[in-house]
């Protein structure tokens, strides 16, 4: 190449490498802005998202309150409706009486220790091969059921559903409860 | 951001303000960028994007140097993209004849003078002219062919040697050849075949 050429050559490459670096400089600051507002933008985003979570976090929180709230009273209400003069009848010879007497007064932790007692107490040793012994032992459970039919009304009465439900349950689903479908009707208006 | 009219970019073209290199670089990348995915087949973000800044050289080069005037109902952009894709048509032509990498020895050729006349018509083709002329249209006609024309691995080693003033060993070991003779040869190859490219020019162009 002669030298008049070349040096033509080299002043363009020159002034257009220059011009080139120029808007190479350009592109990446633009690049550089654009990489902030990205990361702006997401964060952003994730603070719109962690604020929407919170919300629904604590509309949850809120709307579960309420719900337990009137599950409980529901349930307090259920459990004062039942009668428990009906309940004093003892058949194989415990006294109830004491213990529905605390409930309507409101002493649960009296009603659940006289249960407790109740149930410490050793089952009678009666002969279930002889008629008697069988009638007794009939009785026995009879009155065990009624305990913990009493110790589920105790319950719904104290504003406690899910252990209440439990013990409905147990006792609806028992063939030979006294109880059964007392249980059972408690359970469907739960 | 506001958008600039065509009067105002150029006036700020042959001003040569920094200002407007960064908006007009602004105003039209996106705008290229989708046009270019959509009308360049097989272009990458990479590609689009050093086209179009090759494309904004080349355009603000040959306004600056008032080689270049923008017919009154023609818009700014459309010569841009234009002269993009006339950039990615050779670098695509230059791709088939040269798929390897750009180390390779085989130097791309430049392309044909006449499809560059056919697009982009040399400015003065008058009989009667100066000296000082000639030289003004010889230089005008170099900074076309190396502001638009020249192919990789050209226009690195160009790059390297005029512009960041390497010696053959250091463009050597940037461009990942052998040794400093094979930039020598490859050097000497671009040379020769852009020397072949101008004189043709400037031939055409009633230079010589």
């Amino acid at each position: 190449m002669r030298d008049e050429m070349e040096e033509m050559v080299a002043e363009a490459v020159r002034d257009k490498e220059a011009l080139r670096d120029e808007f190479a400089a350009i592109e990446s600051g633009l690049q550089r802005i654009r990489k902030v507002h990205k990361v702006r933008k997401v964060r952003k985003v994730r603070r719109i998202v962690y604020l929407c979570v919170s919300v629904a976090a604590v509309a949850c929180v809120v709307v579960g309150i309420f719900v337990r709230r009137t599950s409980v009273g529901d349930c307090r209400t259920l459990g004062n409706g039942v009668v428990l003069a009906d309940l004093t009848i003892a058949r194989g010879g415990m006294d109830f009486q004491p213990i529905t007497d605390a409930i309507d007064e409101g002493r649960y932790e009296d009603a659940d220790r006289m249960m407790a007692e109740l149930r410490n107490i050793p089952a009678p040793d009666y002969n279930p091969e002889t008629e008697e012994g069988s009638y007794r032992l009939a009785l026995y459970k009879a009155d065990m059921q009624t305990l913990d039919y009493l110790q589920a009304v105790s319950l719904m009465r104290q504003g406690r559903p899910a252990k209440a439900r439990r013990l409905l349950k147990a006792i609806a689903s028992d063939s030979s409860s006294f109880w059964k479908d007392s249980a059972s009707g408690l359970l469907e208006r739960m | 951001m506001k958008r600039l009219k065509d009067k105002d970019i150029v006036a700020g073209i042959k001003a040569d303000s920094q200002k407007m290199k960064e908006l007009m670089y602004r105003q039209f990348r996106d705008e290229f960028l989708r046009w270019a995915f959509r009308n360049m087949s097989g272009i990458d973000m990479d590609k689009a994007l050093t086209i179009y800044t090759d494309a904004c050289v080349a355009v603000w080069d040959k306004l600056r140097q008032g080689r270049y005037t923008l017919r009154p109902n023609a818009a700014f952009r459309t010569y841009l993209f234009q002269v993009a894709k006339y950039i990615w048509l050779n670098r695509r032509r230059a791709e088939k004849k040269n798929p390897s990498a750009p180390t390779n020895v085989e130097i791309d050729r430049f392309p044909d003078p006449d499809v560059l006349s056919e697009n982009f018509s040399d400015k003065f083709l008058a009989d009667d002219i100066s000296e000082t002329d000639i030289m003004e249209r010889k230089r005008s006609i170099v900074r076309e062919v190396i502001f638009q024309d020249v192919q990789e691995p050209c226009r690195s080693i160009f790059r390297y040697k005029y512009y960041e003033e390497m010696s053959s060993s250091e463009i050597a070991e940037k461009m990942s050849y052998s040794d400093s003779r094979s930039v020598i040869t490859a050097a000497s190859r671009c040379k020769k075949k852009l020397e072949i490219v101008l004189t043709e020019r400037f031939r055409k162009s009633k230079l010589i």
